[in-house]
């Protein structure tokens, strides 16, 4: 994840629309709902017994232990009674031990299965997103989505909401039983909430400011980790070391300082409420002895209230302090929505159906292309493309020359409905592009990028990725008419080695073959080379070459380059300048005519 | 064992923190074990035994025992969480220089994502650990130790309850870490993987798009996510079980207390006040227990960030004669006998010679893994060669400091980088006092002075994370400019010339030229052949041709017709 990625998180911490999030993100919970309502069967069963045995073991001390007529410290003692109460103790226990594993359990479980789904979801979505969103989206903040924001509503909701019920039972609970064994101690030890409350608030807003500035000075230290490392060449060979250190020291030193305030400030908490707990312990025990003292209430009355003390004050602080998490969840929650609620590809639900069609269809496609006036700008106001206008014949080979920056990748984004044009139509065999199921224009193309793209699978799988379906026969045709073949073959298992790591165990020339091969097994009537050769070495360069002449003639080819040794065989050469076709025509005749851009940039080639 | 001895090194400067802090941690045990015996006192004296003073005198006790035991608090959380930031920023100090000394093969061999995430997350980790660890890591035993000396003080009997109970702990949450603990490391495996999948899939988006694969990938996706959910679960079912059985153990504890001390009250060896306090000290132990498990599960996850920590700092750093006063004569520059391999057992530069006098051009042809930057990667000592010479300027490299030979080399590499700033700041990385004029110059060799001029901001226009607001030519070119700034005697282009179009390729190379700096030009085809003086020809690692232009005439022409050079 980018520094810059982190520090925009920092910033945007509090949910913007938290009722509606949450109760969409309740939706993925309702789903189980037979879970859902065993884990709140388990969580009150916990919760009663919770409640319960204190009140056992304070009626035990009171029912079976009687000062004996010796006095002090001689008890007679109920055995018999005793030993009911310890029979009724150990079902309680054993029940409520079996039911807080099946809470704990049952809630992780389920948790990670809501995450899963979620996880699932917003993959579909993704892969339903045009490329644009790619392109105006860091890759580090599309996969913080997937695993920090999923993690935040893990730990936030999950764990959170099912506590904050049992607290909620807990005190409900407690409260009731000591209303009814003494409402005089009850309201002693109710005094101290309020305090609660307003100590862990204060505490906590203090805390959540110095937590946001540790959390960007976090950021600002990572951004200053990850581009100084990756800067490391440059910053070396500039000798630029000690700046980068220094730069990186003041960061460091900040995070210190920042940190130890806010781990100070939220280390107060817990002392604090101990404080309060034992001071809510010490009047009970005080008001509580007072009173047994006068025998207003029994010894068992004081002994149960004193272990609810501790108890009934927990869940008020723990409440108080994981508002914060279920707030992030939310959050984290309301930032995945949003990455699921974009517009999807037109057409690209239809998918199977034209798949197959289009694959019948094959046959009775030809692979013409025309652009009619096709204008096209990424950022409004600063034109790619001004009226473009062209015509591509089947089976001809045709490339597309020009210097940077001049458009001739924006062409391919448009014809293969990557991008849409702002004017002007795009049709293949005479049908407008945007009349065609996205399945079945994308079956028509086959494309070779400049980056030589592979998966962490086995060649096999790779070239066969535009077919699955493709028989290992056919498989090797498209590899050997891609000069492919003549590379995989020495591999050390041919078509069953495994590419590591986006393929980079083989090399690059090697990979680009391979996305040669990927692209003519499908049997597109059109087959484009963006910038192909761009990368590769005069060899491979050589193998390509190879392979279009293969193709000329069985399918269209479009070619782009900068590299006018591969296009000097074209049927036609479509110069781009201006955002316009400035030239078309053979080599030869480009070259015949003495001011052409064309001839400039062939002379201008050293 | 030995990165826990490194940390120990590091927390040895902050002794007296680290030290108090189990300390301050002590007395705020001490204060709080001693409550229920005060609490005792208050029930067996003073409610039972009628005595009203009794109450009062300790429930004072009570209270100071609190606040000593807050204060006690507060301070040993200051001495941790001091312990652990000062701690940490000293290792990622320490961290971050020498990982600015590493020689590049290390860092190639550790990968620079990977170095991020150990001087990030793995230093954080361990961080949490030192901070927790130092309150809890004594908190626990001496809980668990003065809960039992208490309960024994109490009375003696009830030792057989604990005979019993505490070893059936013991070896309950021993059996339970065991089961456990091997898990993290596959669900941190698993979330790699995850990580992995989605890091390949956004990078070959548009290959998806293109042939289709949405559902393929979706499944294959699902595949991961389920692989790491399930792992995920089998340790939540491990360790939910922590909590119910180690309380279900002490509750018949608590019982079998409340049994045996039906028949001490009866023979008066034990009261009412007695029982309660003893159901006390139970859960205490069972608190400490639990929070030492806990302590043991995050000890286990940082020890694998601190072997990684710690391995990065093993990585020897690079020699230098920091203090050595040789400098080149000039800027030519000698290969003699040069070999080098990146696998110690397997040489990738075979001994290689070559030599290009001052101010001359040397074009270093070779197809992608020949070895050609690799050479200049030994020309700038970003790796050592392991055998052979290389002289610049008729001086052995490696009897100059670095900081001499990077004065002297300049590189332009093939993919730019930059830092957040200005173009301005950028530049001057090249030379530090670099005025405006000099910066336009620089620019306007680099063909970048026109864009400057149309920006509203010139110099001060802004450079973004990773230059992404500059194209993919025009970060090429600020890169040049940066280099033409710092106005090397050695001036490398590494395959940088080749991905720009011929028109401007041309008038930059035009400007190159006018400089009198020797030039080193690496590319995969000789497209500025016709320029150089001397040209190398590499081939797996080995020089295959090197001479004059003359000389080498038939590699350019077969290479311009699109020929295969043999």
């Amino acid at each position: 994840m980018g520094g810059m990625g982190k520090l925009i998180r920092a910033e945007k911490h509090k949910p913007k629309n938290g009722w509606e999030t949450l109760k969409r993100l309740t939706s993925y919970y309702t789903k189980h709902k037979l879970t859902m309502f065993i884990l709140v069967i388990c969580a009150a069963i916990d919760v009663v017994s919770s409640i319960a045995t204190p009140l056992l073991i304070g009626g035990a001390l009171d029912d079976c232990f009687h000062v004996s007529s010796r006095g002090i410290p001689f008890f007679d003692v109920n055995f018999p009674l005793l030993v009911k109460y310890i029979l009724v103790l150990i079902v309680l226990y054993v029940l409520s031990a079996f039911c807080s594993w099946w809470r704990e359990y049952g809630q992780q479980k389920l948790s990670l299965e809501v995450t899963n789904l979620l996880r699932n979801e917003l993959m579909k979505k993704m892969l339903s997103y045009p490329v644009s969103y790619f392109d105006n989206h860091s890759r580090g903040e599309i996969m913080s989505g997937f695993t920090n924001d999923v993690e935040l509503i893990n730990k936030g909701i999950g764990e959170t909401l099912l506590q904050m019920v049992s607290a909620a039972i807990t005190m409900v609970g407690m409260i009731c039983v000591m209303w009814n064994k003494s409402w005089q101690l009850m309201l002693c030890m109710a005094c101290t909430i309020p305090l609660v409350i307003m100590l862990s608030r204060i505490i906590m807003a203090k805390c959540k400011s110095y937590f946001s500035a540790q959390q960007k000075t976090v950021a600002e230290m990572n951004g200053i980790i990850e581009e100084g490392l990756n800067g490391l060449k440059v910053s070396r060979a500039f000798l630029q070391e000690e700046i980068q250190i220094n730069r990186f020291e003041k960061a460091n030193k900040e995070l210190m300082k920042v940190g130890v305030k806010a781990q100070i400030l939220s280390g107060l908490i817990m002392p604090l409420l101990r404080i309060l707990d034992n001071l809510s312990y010490i009047v009970i025990a005080v008001v509580g002895g007072a009173m047994a003292l006068s025998g207003a209430i029994t010894i068992g009355v004081v002994q149960t209230f004193l272990l609810y003390s501790r108890q009934f004050l927990r869940p008020v602080n723990m409440v108080a302090m994981q508002l914060n998490q279920v707030q992030s969840a939310i959050a984290g929650a309301e930032r995945i929505f949003e990455m699921m609620d974009q517009a999807a590809e037109p057409f690209s639900d239809d998918n199977k159906d034209c798949v197959e069609s289009s694959r019948n269809d094959m046959d009775k496609t030809h692979g013409k292309i025309e652009f009619r006036h096709v204008s096209f700008s990424y950022i409004e106001g600063v034109p790619v493309l001004q009226d473009i206008s062209f015509v591509i014949l089947p089976n001809q080979f045709v490339a597309l020359v020009g210097q940077t920056g001049e458009g001739k990748s924006t062409i391919v984004n448009l014809l293969l409905r990557f991008y849409k044009p702002q004017s002007g139509e795009i049709l293949i065999d005479d049908v407008n592009i945007n009349d065609m199921p996205l399945a079945e224009l994308r079956h028509k193309v086959g494309l070779v990028l400049q980056d030589a793209i592979l998966f962490s699978d086995t060649v096999k799988y790779n070239i066969k990725y535009g077919r699955p379906s493709a028989s290992d026969a056919e498989m090797k045709q498209a590899a050997v008419l891609s000069n492919a073949d003549k590379v995989i073959e020495p591999l050390p298992e041919k078509y069953d080695t495994m590419l590591s790591n986006q393929g980079v165990n083989i090399s690059q020339g090697e990979r680009q073959l391979c996305t040669i091969a990927r692209a003519v097994l499908p049997g597109a009537p059109i087959l484009i080379f963006d910038e192909a050769t761009s990368n590769i070495d005069v060899y491979t360069e050589k193998l390509v070459q190879g392979a279009v002449d293969n193709l000329h003639h069985k399918s269209t080819c479009f070619i782009i380059a900068h590299r006018l040794s591969t296009v000097q065989g074209a049927d036609n050469i479509l110069v781009l300048a201006g955002g316009k076709v400035a030239e078309s025509g053979t080599h030869d005749a480009l070259m015949a005519n003495e001011k052409s851009i064309y001839g400039e940039i062939f002379r201008s080639q050293f | 064992m030995n990165e826990w001895k490194m940390l120990f090194q590091y927390m040895k400067r902050h002794w007296f923190l680290a030290f108090m802090a189990p300390v301050l941690v002590m007395i705020e045990v001490f204060a709080e074990v001693a409550q229920p015996a005060i609490m005792a006192n208050i029930v067996n004296d003073g409610v039972l035994g009628g005595n009203s003073d009794v109450i009062y005198s300790q429930g004072l006790k009570m209270i100071v025992f609190t606040i000593v035991g807050a204060v006690g608090g507060v301070l040993s959380i200051y001495a941790a969480a001091n312990v652990a930031y000062r701690v940490s920023a000293d290792v990622r100090r320490d961290m971050f220089s020498h990982i600015h000394k590493l020689s590049f093969s290390f860092v190639d061999k550790l990968q620079i994502g990977s170095l991020i995430t150990r001087m990030t997350d793995d230093v954080t980790r361990v961080q949490r650990v030192i901070q927790a660890s130092l309150r809890l890591l004594f908190r626990a035993p001496i809980m668990f130790v003065s809960a039992i000396a208490l309960l024994l003080m109490l009375d003696v009997n009830i030792a057989v309850v604990l005979v019993v109970m505490v070893p059936l702990l013991l070896v309950f949450i021993f059996l339970l870490l065991r089961n456990t603990i091997p898990f993290f490391a596959v669900v941190q495996q698993k979330l790699d993987g995850l990580n992995g999948f989605l890091r390949e899939m956004l990078a070959g988006i548009k290959v998806v798009k293109t042939y289709a694969g949405e559902k393929s990938e979706q499944r294959r996706f699902q595949g991961v996510n389920q692989d790491w959910t399930s792992t995920s679960i089998s340790v939540a079912l491990r360790t939910s079980l922590l909590m119910p059985i180690s309380a279900l153990i002490i509750d018949f504890g608590v019982i079998s207390v409340l049994y045996v001390g039906g028949y001490e009250a009866t023979d008066g060896r034990m009261n009412v006040g007695d029982i309660m306090a003893a159901t006390n000290y139970l859960s205490q132990i069972m608190m400490s227990l639990r929070m030492a498990s806990h302590i043991i599960m995050d000890l286990a996850q940082a020890d694998a960030s601190l072997v990684r920590i710690a391995e990065l700092m093993k990585t020897p750093s690079e020699d230098d004669r920091a203090d050595s006063t040789v400098s080149p004569a000039d800027g030519a520059v000698v290969f003699e006998h040069v070999s080098f391999g990146y696998d110690a057992s397997k040489p990738f530069i075979k001994d290689i010679s070559f030599d290009i006098p001052s101010g001359q051009t040397l074009l270093l042809l070779g197809s992608t893994g020949s070895g050609k930057s690799t050479l200049i990667s030994l020309l700038l000592r970003f790796y050592d060669a392991d055998s052979g010479t290389i002289l610049l300027g008729g001086k052995d490299i490696k009897s100059m400091s670095r900081k001499t030979l990077h004065t002297h080399v300049g590189v332009v590499s093939q993919r730019a980088q930059f830092f957040v700033g200005t173009i301005a700041s950028n530049l001057r990385i090249g030379k530090n006092d670099a005025t405006d004029n000099e910066m336009m110059r620089a620019l306007e060799m680099a063909q970048l002075a026109d864009f400057v001029r149309k920006v509203p901001e010139g110099l001060n226009y802004p450079v973004e994370q990773d230059g992404v607001n500059l194209s993919g030519g025009q970060r090429q070119r600020l890169s040049l400019a940066r280099t033409l700034l710092s106005n090397p005697d050695v001036l490398i282009l590494d395959n940088c010339i080749a991905a720009m179009d011929f028109l401007t390729a041309s008038k930059i190379w035009k400007a190159v030229e006018s400089l009198n700096s020797t030039r080193i030009v690496i590319a995969q085809r000789p497209s500025v052949a016709c320029k150089a003086d001397k040209i190398v020809l590499l081939k797996d690692g080995c020089v295959e041709r090197f001479g004059d232009f003359a000389e080498l005439k038939d590699i350019c022409e077969a290479a311009l017709e699109g020929k295969e050079v043999e």
